[in-house]
């Protein structure tokens, strides 16, 4: 990664251009084939990495409607544009949510992708109802606290599970019980009717096996081959909707969610906040604009 | 894989060409489609979208067409909400590959089920036609029960379905075209039809909402026709044109999976007729694709009999 000067998009059609004001960065998009080629498989390199984004609307693409000028906005970059580690953006419009004016830009950038991940795994993909049990991993994660949050309002029983360390911020996000991974024994918990899976591996072999009858593992560590005995696994990768954004961002204002942001730095010190020494639990946002 | 490309810009339709291209590939959230029917809108050679992708690069050669009926045969890394073997229809992405095409690689948020009972040749005539209609009139236009909606090209695809989905919602419709279209326009559920080259277009009064697909002189003529209050939406792009006391939208119509599946049920419970013209095969589409009458209703080639 290196900071570099770059021209300023352009909008193509149903794009907006947003001035970012803060922006966000998951680690895993060096990983992602996205994040070096175009859809055609062509190389796309210099590629702007980040993906989450809020800031404010400065204009619209050919043919764009639902946003104007002005406006404060927020939300998920196309993976294979990424691009909002940058002073500018180029994004379809429909990616995007407004932002209310009570809504700090840092946490609308913070809660994009964390927050549309959880509840799309819980809700379209993990079809929670109320009284079923969740087994979250990483739950004082970026991920695993939108996930605890959002199953807890919605009447779940919530199982967190994470690293020693991890246990008084996973219980303050609202999990019931806590597993250690590194010392407790996973299958204690029993049954649970969903499993939210953020690791693969033999984490998530060993979850699908405490999956009840007609529960699901759902998974965003890719495809999986790991099924429950009487269930479903989906792997996903989350979508931006606007309707999802809004109701996330909603919650946010009226104090049902709390976002949890690691770490803020400046797009100057960018660089160095994503190769930190320790490790940072919760988001890394980058203010683009001071 | 069969397709019909273009790679010459200045060559405009003339330009098409029946050739060989690769099977695409699902990218991520995508899925691939084995297309049974096809859409193409005459205009899309004048797109810039069509000969370069969202950075302004070159992307000839480019494959035309983007409505598209057929059956998923392939997902993209972490794509969900469809499966494969299911009978799908939508709208391709503008900057992107489209469906004048034995397959299409497009995302899945883009396309929605295709119901058993619906023709894929029917399914492929709707898509851009229904969601401009539905786009025009609901979001951008905010139509409401016992507004007058004065729709122009009302016997042409988009016009037939601005009518039929104003009428439905409880509007009053006013059709224009030329004095051919006439039988058409009221067939299609249009209370009065105005000649534009005969009929003197500011008799019609007052009206509500203008959905525009012409542009130009009628465009202006019909902002002035608008009540307070009212909006002239148009699919021509950007305009000066304003209502003295009202709004102005012209948008570039978007894929949706929900509006197309409302579109879908409205097809199938009989509320909403398409509007076929002509049905041809992917190997005759180049020539029919460039007709040498006007074109009537929409042509659709049927990419797999």
């Amino acid at each position: 990664m290196t900071l570099v000067e770059r021209p300023e998009p352009q909008a193509a059609i149903n794009d907006v251009v947003v001035q970012v004001h803060a922006s966000g960065f998951t680690s895993g998009e060096l990983t992602w084939p996205s994040t070096w080629t175009d859809r055609l498989d062509r190389d796309r390199t210099p590629s702007i990495p980040g993906q989450e984004l809020a800031g404010v609307v400065t204009a619209l693409g050919y043919g764009t409607t639902g946003l104007s000028v002005g406006q404060r906005v927020f939300g998920l970059s196309d993976s294979y544009r990424g691009g909002t580690l940058a002073e500018y953006v180029a994004i379809e419009a429909r990616n995007l949510a407004p932002l209310p004016g009570d809504v700090d830009f840092t946490v609308g950038a913070s809660v994009a992708m964390p927050g549309l991940t959880a509840w799309q795994g819980l809700f379209q993909h993990g079809r929670l109802r109320a009284g079923q049990s969740v087994l979250v991993h990483g739950a004082a994660g970026a991920v695993g606290s939108m996930v605890t949050q959002l199953a807890r309002e919605f009447g779940g029983y919530v199982i967190g599970t994470g690293r020693a360390a991890d246990r008084q911020k996973a219980l303050d996000f609202g999990a019931q019980e806590f597993v250690d991974l590194d010392n407790d024994a996973l299958e204690d918990v029993g049954g649970v009717d969903l499993v939210f899976d953020v690791i693969g591996g033999d984490i998530q072999k060993r979850s699908a096996g405490l999956i009840r009858a007609g529960g699901t593992l759902v998974t965003i560590a890719g495809p999986a081959e790991a099924r429950p005995a009487d269930g479903l696994t989906i792997d996903f990768v989350l979508v931006s909707d606007r309707a999802q954004l809004s109701e996330i961002v909603q919650r946010v204002r009226d104090g049902r969610m709390r976002t949890n942001i690691g770490a803020i730095a400046a797009l100057d010190d960018a660089v160095a906040a994503f190769n930190p020494t320790e490790r940072i639990s919760g988001k890394t946002v980058i203010r683009v604009r001071p | 894989m069969k397709a019909i490309v273009v790679t010459d810009q200045a060559a405009g339709p003339a330009g098409m060409k029946l050739v060989e291209r690769p099977e695409p590939r699902a990218a991520i959230n995508d899925v691939i489609v084995q297309i049974h029917a096809s859409g193409y809108v005459p205009t899309e050679t004048e797109w810039p979208s069509t000969w370069t992708d969202r950075r302004d690069r070159d992307r000839t050669p480019s494959i035309l067409g983007h409505e598209l009926a057929g059956v998923v045969t392939a997902l993209g890394y972490g794509t969900t909400g469809l499966s494969l073997g299911q009978r799908v229809v939508g709208l391709a992405d503008w900057h992107r590959d489209g469906t004048l095409a034995e397959y299409v690689a497009i995302e899945a948020r883009n396309l929605a089920p295709l119901p058993g009972d619906v023709d894929f040749t029917v399914g492929a005539s709707l898509p851009i036609s229904g969601l401009t209609a539905w786009q025009g009139l609901f979001q951008h236009g905010h139509l409401q029960a016992g507004q007058s909606v004065l729709a122009h090209g009302a016997a042409g695809a988009v016009g037939t379905m601005v009518t039929q989905l104003a009428r439905e919602a409880g509007a009053y419709v006013i059709g224009t075209g030329r004095a051919a279209d006439r039988q058409k326009a009221l067939d299609f559920g249009a209370q009065e039809f105005v000649d534009l080259d005969n009929d003197a277009l500011e008799d019609v009064g007052g009206v509500d909402l203008v959905f525009d697909v012409i542009g130009g002189d009628i465009q202006k003529r019909s902002a002035g026709m608008i009540r307070a209050g009212g909006t002239l939406v148009s699919v021509v792009g950007p305009t000066e044109v304003r209502p003295a006391d009202g709004l102005t939208v012209d948008f570039v119509v978007e894929s949706d999976r929900a509006e197309l599946s409302e579109i879908v049920q409205r097809v199938r419970d009989g509320r909403l007729r398409t509007n076929i013209g002509t049905v041809s095969t992917l190997d005759n589409a180049v020539a029919a694709l460039n007709p040498t009458e006007r074109h009537r209703g929409k042509t659709i080639i049927h990419v797999r009999p």
